[in-house]
């Protein structure tokens, strides 16, 4: 085998260099280069190797921006479990709904913001709004699957979960069958709102995180 | 006063010393991962020595690549004054704090 056949997946040599710091990318793609062919592709064939570049990568990502991640999650779980219970802060209604989405926006904006003007490209901030948005919905994805169930039995007795089952469930359909598929379709359009959120807000904070860091470099 | 150094950042400082002119990434990451025994992810260790010369306790100077890492320029990295005065200070700090203890350790309840 020669040195250039042995090569990670284009995608995620190109991802990782999108991802590190301008100043930084060379030298430690470079590392990780280096580490893939002298010691993971002997060790454990291509597709170990590549599996460990790709598991790297993410690291890459994970390192820099859990604390996004980790607000994000945070923040989608208190306001799961407040709906399911319609809890109302400071007693004004419809608070929570205002607030989330917007503070969700703020996050993936900020974190698309320092992934420019860390990669010092627009492509980086990008790149991290997309992954941010995306890594969210995967979470929603997985908690609503898992605690549909036990919410929904908190559910059942409220007044204003049963009004909702009332007007839109179909004829003979019971509640816990109806906010089953209520959250599959929940995932699936935040699924995509969030997708094209991302993408958006990536690509603003992307453009402005780079054009700031650019600015602020030594020309 | 000596900037306080966590774990991972005093086998990232050890490292570098002890691989002297060759203190480049990947060296640095194998070192580290064969005294922790451990697998570690490169990011872990590049964020490290980022955040250390950040502090100001390494610098790095770029190097010429090789035909491995498809002539991508290596870093290599010499530990700062402060540096090696952070790592005396974490050394006496835990000689300080095992004074009057054997090793192993025995249960005393």
């Amino acid at each position: 085998m020669t040195r250039d056949a042995m090569r990670p997946p284009a995608w995620a040599e190109w991802v990782l260099v999108a991802l590190l710091p301008a100043e930084r990318a060379e030298t430690d793609s470079g590392d990780l280069l280096e580490a893939y062919r002298d010691e993971q592709w002997p060790a454990r064939g291509r597709a170990g190797a590549n599996r460990w570049y790709v598991r790297q990568v993410a690291l890459v990502f994970g390192h820099k921006y859990w604390v996004w991640l980790v607000g994000l999650f945070g923040l989608f779980v208190v306001a799961d479990i407040s709906n399911a219970y319609r809890f109302v802060p400071w007693g004004r209604p419809g608070l929570l709904a205002r607030v989330v989405p917007v503070a969700a926006m703020c996050m993936v904006a900020g974190a698309s913001l320092q992934g420019g003007w860390r990669s010092a490209r627009m492509i980086g901030g990008l790149l991290t709004g997309a992954a941010t948005s995306t890594l969210l919905w995967v979470f929603m994805a997985v908690w609503w699957m898992t605690t549909w169930y036990p919410l929904a039995l908190v559910q059942q007795v409220e007044p204003y979960w049963i009004a909702a089952w009332r007007s839109s469930a179909a004829p003979g359909e019971t509640f816990m069958h109806w906010i089953f598929w209520d959250n599959v379709g929940a995932t699936i359009v935040s699924g995509l709102a969030l997708t094209a959120l991302g993408l958006a807000l990536g690509l603003v904070g992307g453009l402005a995180g780079s054009a700031a860091r650019k600015l602020s470099l030594p020309s | 006063m000596a900037e306080f150094l966590g774990p991972f950042e005093q086998a990232v400082l050890l490292a570098v010393v002890r691989l002297g002119e060759g203190a480049y990434g990947r060296a640095i990451l194998r070192d580290v991962q064969n005294r922790l025994k451990r697998e570690i992810a490169a990011g872990a260790v590049h964020a490290t020595l980022e955040r250390l010369e950040r502090k100001g306790l390494v610098a790095s100077r770029l190097g010429s690549g090789t035909a491995m890492r498809d002539g991508r320029a290596r870093r290599f990295y010499t530990v700062k004054a402060a540096g090696a005065r952070a790592l005396d200070e974490a050394r006496r700090a835990l000689d300080q704090v095992w004074r009057g203890c054997d090793r192993p350790v025995k249960a005393t309840g």
